[in-house]
């Protein structure tokens, strides 16, 4: 075991779960509402929310959700009455987790600003001048719905409704913190955006919501990571996050997950693609004990389009179910899907992929491919591509593989010297490149390390 | 000796079985020319070989077929969909045993209101390492008023394998046509010729006699 | 009777116009050979006469054999007699060449009122065509130009032009891509289709399939217009100058 393991093993026990309650009922949905200072429509809303989570059943489908007890997680922790402006003002004792975490301090040259979430309640901020100077506001979502209620309200929970599934609906009525991020027309910004944050204490669910603009002719990039530590007791993450690309605007959307061994990640992360606009998803997913994810475009305008590029390793008694999903709604419209799955030690990865061509969406073209490794014999991998096409003049092409690391290449790298598990390693992030390339490069040496990290334990 | 089975739709009965002898070779053609709501279950057993033949014509027809491979055993599957109705297949092919080798191709023309849900579901199971299975589904639009599901779906749990599988849709572009109709042809020549193309393609593997049964009564649905 | 009369022929696509006030004769049994830089329109030309879905008629007539086919489709003006071999000849996957080459045959003499023939005697007429063309190799089971070399697939449109008989048939760069022997084999399919009264239409950039259509006029183009047009004598003078004098 890694000598890094003892650190993430360390739980920040600190003061502030003393304001906490485990379960969900109204007058806890209420006091997240008065605490938070929230707009009269904005508690409508929970209590909407609230009422279609009592009548919404589990998911029929997909990986076994019957060891999570919804009643018996912390919906809601306050740490800090309000978000820091500066790393000075961050406690000492969060302070300490992040440094022993190696996180690093958040300006530098690369980034742009840095929102840490601390639980429930974003508590560090900064925005670089240059930003605020254009216009763009990148801000924790609680506040920005205090001070830019106009831009928030048009938005929030359009592109996600609580309707959508069960945890929609959990999440539109307990969501709590999360990134706000608005980029005024024709504003191009080149460093990726990021933002952190982890879950602490045990139980704890984490429900915050991002929600982003990019007015027509924009350009930017936002990157989430997530980690988590260990814990007995089931953790939940239900987040969501919505992307609203206008006219002839491009985003892209990257995340690297890793959350701790027993955490549930059902996440739900939807975009709307304007005309002549362009939406791009980057994953990687590691960990989690259980993971449902499936970004979503809806190409909505004439000539949008989407990429999707996802990576998926399911280790020892990891469910990975992600996927990609893509509504072709307009005319000319383009989607790209590629994703890569790892599974060993039992893992079991799944891709659960829909592409709808709806009856006006002429010549949409598609392409979708799907490759898979199985490290072992112990581990799955399943490929689920759904295809409703309803329109004729669409070109459809979806491609999937599923095999072993060829033992040409692996003696190959042995004969040179290099040890077994590090080859592996080497093939299984060769077998990956085509995604991690997407990424800067502090993540792609990440997510590299985190197989490496993955691979370490199976041999020796 | 070749064994051939030739099953019309009325002759099915449903949760009937199929086995085919370990080390034995057969042909299986089931004709799907009237409305079916039925279940059947195909094995192949260790060391057998069998090349199966779906033709669905232009009927409301709800089709379960169950494949089952077990160890050295072989299975070719050949499916050609005409319609122009309410279609809903599902196709399993479940791979147990070691070193088994599985091809599966599927063509679906739609024509007028039809509306197909097609489910391919290709399993390789934990014992059937060293296997080499593959499905490939191609559909083909032929109106604006057809639609098509397709679910080729994948389950791997043994890893040293070779499984794939692929679906896709065809069209042939302006320019193609234009090219075609160069030749003298019409728009609905063309079709037929696609037709034609599809039929030859799907009867590959058949003496002639059955060929042309076959042949003849994809014939009569142009 | 005139074969080919094109008045006033003005041609857009996506409302840019591509063929501007094409005029020019051609009389029968008489060849013409279409010459000019590249991006000239020659190739448009040649599609435009079959109908090719992506040009508007903007203006003027194509008067083919005393008919105008501007109202007919490509199908039908095949079956008139026009015969278009492509610069690159579509490659479709999951159509058997041997059906498409019977069932364009039968199309064709169907058209001209002529008597169906059969599949045995259609091989026949096959088998004999590809020996003509030297054509190695079984193309019984292949599909319509699916993994075919550059020079199969001028050999496999030559084989078409035999097939077709056609009045008129338009060459379109026939020659590109071919080397020594194959470019014998096509000008002795030319000299076969010609025995049989075909005349041609040939776009060219290069000269050496003029020395087995030997034109009887040459049409210049340059940016869509007519730039030349006069005897074979023409075609001498811009191989030796270029096009350098009619280039905007």
């Amino acid at each position: 075991m890694n000598n890094n393991d003892a650190l993430w093993e360390d739980s920040n026990q600190s003061d502030y779960m003393n304001k906490t309650r485990l379960g969900l009922d109204e007058a806890l949905i209420r006091q997240i509402s008065t605490d938070k200072n929230e707009p009269a429509w904005m508690l409508e809303k929970r209590l909407a929310s609230f009422e279609l989570f009592k009548t919404k059943a589990m998911p029929t489908w997909g990986p076994d959700l019957s060891k999570l007890d919804l009643t018996s997680i912390t919906y809601y922790a306050k740490a800090m009455d309000r978000p820091a402006e500066s790393w000075d003002d961050v406690p000492a004792d969060i302070k300490n987790t992040f440094d022993k975490l190696g996180i690093p301090q958040a300006e530098q040259e690369l980034l742009a600003g840095v929102g840490a979430q601390y639980e429930s309640t974003a508590i560090y901020h900064s925005l670089k001048e240059e930003l605020s100077e254009q216009g763009v506001i990148f801000e924790d979502l609680d506040i920005a719905l205090q001070k830019y209620p106009s831009l928030v309200e048009p938005y929030f929970m359009k592109a996600m409704p609580s309707s959508l599934h069960r945890f929609a609906a959990l999440h539109g009525a307990v969501w709590s913190g999360g990134t706000f991020l608005y980029i005024p027309a024709g504003v191009k910004i080149e460093q990726p955006l990021q933002a952190y944050f982890r879950m602490n204490a045990k139980g704890m669910g984490q429900f915050e919501h991002t929600l982003i603009i990019v007015e027509s002719g924009a350009q930017a990039h936002y990157i989430e990571g997530c980690s988590a530590p260990r814990y007995g007791v089931d953790s939940l993450h239900a987040g969501g996050v919505e992307i609203y690309v206008k006219e002839g605007a491009r985003f892209r959307y990257s995340s690297v997950e890793s959350w701790s061994k027993d955490a549930y990640n059902l996440n739900t992360k939807r975009a709307i693609v304007e005309a002549d606009a362009h939406m791009e998803w980057v994953g990687g997913n590691f960990g989690s004990n259980t993971t449902m994810l499936y970004p979503c475009s809806i190409l909505k305008g004439d000539r949008s389009s989407a990429d999707h590029l996802g990576v998926a390793f399911a280790g020892a008694g990891q469910t990975q179910d992600t996927g990609a999903k893509v509504i072709h709604l307009g005319k000319d419209t383009t989607s790209n899907i590629v994703t890569k799955s790892i599974s060993r030690e039992g893992g079991k990865a799944i891709y659960r992929g829909l592409v709808e061509i709806s009856p006006l969406a002429t010549n949409a073209v598609v392409s979708v491919k799907c490759d898979s490794l199985i490290l072992d014999d112990k581990s799955q991998a399943d490929t689920i591509p759904v295809m409703k096409i309803n329109n004729e003049t669409a070109t459809i092409s979806h491609e999937a593989s599923t095999g072993k690391i060829n033992a040409e290449d692996l003696f190959y790298l042995r004969s040179r010297g290099i040890k077994e598990s590090e080859a592996s390693a080497m093939i299984v992030n060769g077998f990956i490149e085509p995604i991690t390339k997407e990424l800067p490069l502090e993540y792609s040496v990440e997510m590299n390390r985190l197989v490496e990290l993955e691979m370490e334990d199976s041999i020796g | 000796m070749k064994n051939i089975i030739i099953e019309h739709a009325k002759d099915l009965k449903t949760n009937s079985q199929l086995i085919i002898k370990s080390k034995t070779e057969a042909f299986y053609i089931l004709i799907v020319d009237e409305e079916l709501i039925a279940e059947k279950e195909i094995i192949v057993e260790a060391g057998a070989s069998l090349k199966t033949y779906y033709l669905f014509l232009n009927n409301n027809s709800d089709l379960n077929l169950k494949h089952v491979v077990n160890r050295e055993a072989k299975l070719n599957s050949n499916s050609l969909v005409l319609s122009d109705s309410l279609l809903k297949i599902k196709t399993e092919y479940d791979f147990v045993g070691a070193d088994s080798f599985g091809q599966v191709s599927a063509d679906a023309v739609l024509n007028g209101a039809a509306n197909l849900k097609y489910e391919a579901i290709l399993r390789v199971k934990p014992d059937a390492q060293q296997s080499d299975t593959r499905v490939d589904l191609r559909l083909y639009l032929n109106s604006s008023a057809a639609h098509g599901q397709l679910t080729p779906q994948l389950e791997v749990a043994a890893n040293d394998v070779k499984a794939g599988h692929s679906s896709s849709t065809f069209k042939l572009s302006a320019d193609d046509l234009f090219y075609l109709q160069t030749r003298g042809l019409s728009l609905n020549q063309i079709k037929t010729l696609q037709l034609k193309s599809l039929s030859n393609k799907f009867v590959q593997g058949l003496d002639n006699s059955t060929a042309k049964l076959l042949l003849d009564l994809i014939t009569t649905q142009i | 009777m005139n074969i080919l009369e094109i008045k006033n022929l003005t041609v857009t696509t996506s409302d840019k116009i591509i063929l501007d006030d094409i005029n020019f004769t051609l009389a029968k049994g008489e060849s013409l050979a279409i010459m000019g830089p590249n991006g000239s329109g020659k190739s448009t030309f040649a599609k435009v006469l079959l109908g090719h879905p992506d040009y508007q008629i903007k203006s003027g007539s194509i008067v083919f054999n005393g008919q105008d086919i501007l109202k007919l489709k490509p199908e039908e003006r095949a079956a008139a007699g026009l015969f278009l071999s492509f610069q690159e000849p579509r490659e479709i996957a999951g159509l058997d060449l041997f059906s498409f080459l019977f069932d364009a045959y039968r199309a064709l003499q169907e058209a001209r009122g002529k008597e169906k023939i059969s599949v045995f005697d259609f091989k026949t007429i096959l088998d004999a065509e590809l020996e003509a063309l030297a054509v190695k190799g079984d193309w019984s089971n292949r599909q319509v130009n699916t993994g075919f070399s550059g020079g199969e697939k001028k050999k496999a449109e030559l084989l078409q032009l035999a097939l077709a008989e056609p009045t008129l048939a338009v060459l379109d760069e026939i020659d590109s891509g071919l080397d020594v022997d194959a470019l014998v084999i096509a000008g002795k399919a030319i000299d076969r289709a010609k025995a049989k009264g075909t005349s041609f239409l040939v776009v060219t950039h290069y000269r050496r399939v003029l020395e087995y259509v030997r034109p009887d006029k040459v049409l210049v183009l340059s940016a869509g217009k007519v730039a030349a047009f006069g005897g074979p004598e023409l075609a001498d003078k811009f191989e030796a100058e270029g096009f350098a004098s009619v280039e905007k």
